[in-house]
């Protein structure tokens, strides 16, 4: 069967606590190492490395809106075709045109093909062929990428999704319907182009499916963020690994969330366990990759001197046999009188405790400013603007700087009265993006 | 009292047995003990003489018992000490409320009936450092006495635990195996042994203020066989019951040699180091001890008093006597005493008298529960001093005297 990549599991915390205090934070760090070639069983004729297997469904909006401009078309295009170059040889792949409907333009005969030099001239063909007309239903591509994939259940399957504008054709609950359907069946990261789309519409999809948002203010890079896409999907190794966390009785769990590379809050999709102190937090799929996770539990208070386990984290990877444990770690409550011990934070919990107020910053200023509510945009954005700078965030300095300016009576940051809506979609897009803690 | 209604109750059922009543009030010395074993729970173990094993477990009786063991196969899991879950995971955290378990010794407890002990980690520390071994014997003449031997692990010096651990194994084996045999033959080779013909200057107990205040204790002394006599037994192939105050000073000898053979070179000149406070409690009272460890009898006829005085400067935690590598060999001090009814020798280490330092104190904690069930009033003296800081390890065994079979009679 196939083999996993090497999870080097780290917990970090302070597990001192003061009396009668309850909230326990951890960051634990998952770093997965390749599967080494040579150890991997021998590939059949066609197969994905390592025995698993890819399916890959590329969704292009093909709204009548792609074409003003029409460089946003062509660039879509263009970009798709990149990505079936670097689909690796032997994943199955597919390619949606995305309107009002659904309509698969690859493979045309109803069954999957691998990618090889035929299939992937053809899809290029049929790509090429792809003309704006029409309107936009997210919900229905999903449905389409849904059925596409049920034909390879135990695949590690993706999905990436471009469109340049809103979710029209359908009302939200459809959309809403549809990304429910979708979680656990398959990943997708979204991909909006232009100004007309709405980014929190494509955060909905993404977090629920475990991928990223990413902006395309300049149709000509697209190619080369598909590419990078596609390059990381084929890298994945391992289709469904969920954090296992157990609490104990009485405890809460305040919540669970990516913090790197990207924030995202995995606390409403626990899945019950077989115990009922035990749930999964689907993390998607992996390649060789770090990423870090942000844990609070809220526990009932121990005596001085007594330690109690506030939660045992397990990294497992769902497959045909139930679940196999890549990693595991513990989190810990000691309570003591000793304040130097219990007022010391740790680093990596401080660092992304920061980078969360952060990105809710930066959100709660964006609203605001669009709302007109500037002493609000002001209070929040500057308040970005510090941590932006105190954790060497300079991506986002500099695009806080295009929404915001120096008012020159108190030379403090405000909110602009009036911002390029690019500059604000942008800084939205990138604000749950993290900086990496340093090492302690 | 709960022991002598108990007996008239069930011996008063007895046919034909009208001086039953007197003859548990009057506590026979010579009647086998009924234990409960350690190992496998069995309520059948019958302390008599040359009885060396439970017969349920094969569990050796004849060894000190220190609440230290490796946990029996046959008592199955200990629930949570929080919540009373009963599934522990292999690093000790309850799978219910994560709360980690005790280690081993952390919290030791022991309950024989007619000797109970607990020793506790206490809230400030990061281990115990005390240690305990206690158990009924019967001596030569076929009489029931307890031993039990506390030692308080010298905080500053290397691998205190060890040493108080050390210490009272080898003190509680020496004692035992010294009252069944009825000599006071050390355990160690003759070279190595402290003089077998003791230094005249030490045959006399080290007299203290605690003697003074004991009527008895001269006369009790004056009938104990001195040690010469027993040698003399011994070679004309005559045994006699063991001379309490000579196997009392063997065993801190024994003690002793085992706590400085702990030592290491690189312990920095602090080599592994403790106290040590024994008692033998049979018809009569005979403790012994080094250090701030102390032994106190607890009536309730206000005779309470402490048998022990402290190796220390008044107030002072700088304690002048030890066992170690570097303890010079010390002589222990010894006290003996008769007492006038029923009461508890209360063995304990600082832990505990820091907090109740007075004999009349302790005895309001202690009594009268103590004397029908000495774990249930050990349980109380730890609680007060965890309740009160627990800023050392606590440890108390309990002695409920006389020592006599339980109110239950066997047939």
């Amino acid at each position: 069967m196939s083999q996993y990549p090497d999870f080097a599991f780290e917990i970090n915390q302070n597990e001192f606590l003061a009396a009668g205090a309850r909230e326990v934070h951890a960051v634990v760090t998952l770093t997965a190492t390749a599967v080494d070639a040579a150890s991997a069983p021998a590939p059949a004729s066609y197969g994905a490395p390592s025995g698993t297997e890819n399916v890959e469904v590329i969704i292009i909006d093909c709204s009548g809106s792609m074409d003003y401009p029409r460089t946003k078309m062509m660039a879509a295009k263009e970009a798709t075709k990149v990505a079936i170059d670097t689909l690796s040889d032997g994943a199955y792949f597919a390619v949606v045109a995305g309107t009002e409907g659904a309509r698969v333009v690859y493979p045309t005969g109803g069954q999957l093909l691998r990618a090889d030099y035929q299939s992937r001239a053809a899809a290029k063909e049929a790509v090429g062929r792809l003309h704006a007309n029409g309107g936009t239903a997210m919900g229905r591509w999903l449905g389409q990428a849904g059925r596409i994939f049920d034909t390879h259940p135990h695949a590690i399957k993706h999905a990436i999704l471009l469109t340049d504008g809103k979710d029209e054709s359908e009302t939200p609950a459809d959309l809403a319907r549809a990304i429910q359907a979708s979680i656990g069946n398959f990943t997708a990261d979204c991909r909006g182009i232009g100004e007309d789309w709405e980014p929190k519409e494509l955060r909905k999809i993404a977090d629920a499916l475990l991928g990223t948002v990413g902006i395309i203010r300049e149709p000509a890079r697209l190619a080369e963020d598909f590419r990078e896409m596609m390059v990381n999907s084929m890298g994945k190794e391992v289709a469904d690994v969920a954090l296992r966390l157990w609490a104990p009785k009485g405890a809460t769990v305040r919540y669970v969330k990516q913090v790197s590379p990207n924030l995202s809050d995995l606390s409403g999709m626990r899945v019950p366990g077989d115990n009922p102190l035990t749930g999964d937090y689907p993390t998607g799929a992996w390649g060789a990759e770090s990423r870090e996770y942000h844990i609070c539990v809220e526990v009932e208070p121990g005596n001085i001197g007594q330690e109690k386990l506030a939660g045992r984290v397990q990294l497992v990877a769902k497959d045909a046999a139930g679940a196999t444990l890549l990693g595991e770690g513990k989190i810990r409550a000691v309570w003591t009188e000793d304040t130097d011990l219990s007022t010391r934070i740790n680093g990596r919990v401080a660092h992304y405790t920061g980078q969360a107020e952060m990105a809710a910053a930066i959100q709660e200023g964006l609203d605001a400013q669009a709302a007109g509510d500037l002493d609000t945009a002001t209070a929040r954005l500057g308040r970005a603007m510090d941590l932006a700078v105190e954790s060497g965030h300079e991506d986002t300095v500099k695009m806080l700087r295009k929404v915001t300016e120096v008012d020159p009576a108190t030379s403090k940051v405000r909110a602009k009265a009036k911002v390029d809506k690019g500059d604000a979609m942008e800084l939205e897009v990138d604000s749950t993006k993290t900086v990496r803690a340093k090492r302690n | 009292m709960t022991i002598e209604s108990g007996a008239e109750a069930a011996l008063g059922t007895l046919p034909g047995a009208p001086s039953a009543p007197a003859r548990a009030r009057e506590a026979d010395p010579a009647m086998p003990l009924q234990l409960t074993c350690p190992n496998c729970g069995a309520t059948d173990l019958v302390m008599e003489q040359g009885a060396r094993f439970c017969e349920e477990c094969g569990y050796g009786v004849d060894e000190p018992v220190t609440g230290d063991e490796e946990p029996s196969e046959y008592l199955g899991p200990k629930p949570c000490v929080s919540c009373g879950g009963t599934e522990i995971d292999d690093e000790g955290y309850c799978t219910d409320c994560g709360d980690l378990q005790p280690r081993r010794r952390d919290r030791m407890e022991v309950n024989l009936t007619v000797v109970a002990g607990i020793s506790d980690r206490g809230l400030r520390h990061h281990r115990n450092e005390d240690s305990m071994a206690l158990r009924p014997v019967v001596g030569l003449d076929g009489r029931n006495l307890v031993v039990a031997v506390v030692c308080d692990g010298v905080s500053t010096s290397e691998r205190p635990d060890e040493a108080s651990a050390a210490a009272v194994s080898a003190a509680a084996k020496l004692l035992l195996t010294a009252i069944a045999a009825g000599t006071p033959e050390p355990a160690a080779e003759p070279g190595t042994a402290p003089d077998t013909a003791p230094n005249p200057a030490h045959t006399v107990p080290v007299e203290t203020v605690v003697m003074a205040t004991v009527p008895n204790a001269g006369a009790a002394a004056a009938d104990a066989p001195v040690a010469a006599d027993a040698a003399d037994a011994a070679d004309a192939g005559g045994v006699r019951p063991a001379d309490l105050d000579l196997i009392s000073r063997y065993a801190v000898a024994d003690a002793d040699r085992a706590v400085s053979d702990l030592a290491r070179d690189a312990d920095h000149g602090n080599p592994p180091a403790c106290t040590y406070v024994s008692a033998i409690v049979g018809e009569e009272v005979t403790v012994s001890w080094l250090g701030d460890s102390r032994a106190y009898w607890l009536d309730e006829r206000g005779t309470s008093r402490a048998l022990t005085k402290d190796d220390a400067e008044e107030g002072s935690h700088a304690i002048e006597a030890w066992l170690g590598a570097d303890s010079g060999s010390p002589e222990p001090h010894l006290a003996r005493f008769t007492p006038e009814g029923p009461g508890v020798v209360l063995v304990c280490s600082d832990g505990l008298w820091n907090y109740v330092e007075k004999a009349e104190d302790l005895a309001a904690l202690a009594l009268p529960g103590a004397l029908a069930d000495p774990f249930g009033a050990a349980g109380r003296l730890v609680k007060k001093a965890l309740d009160s800081g627990g800023h050392d390890n606590i440890t108390a065994v309990l002695v409920p005297y006389p020592v006599q079979a339980s109110a239950e009679p066997t047939a």
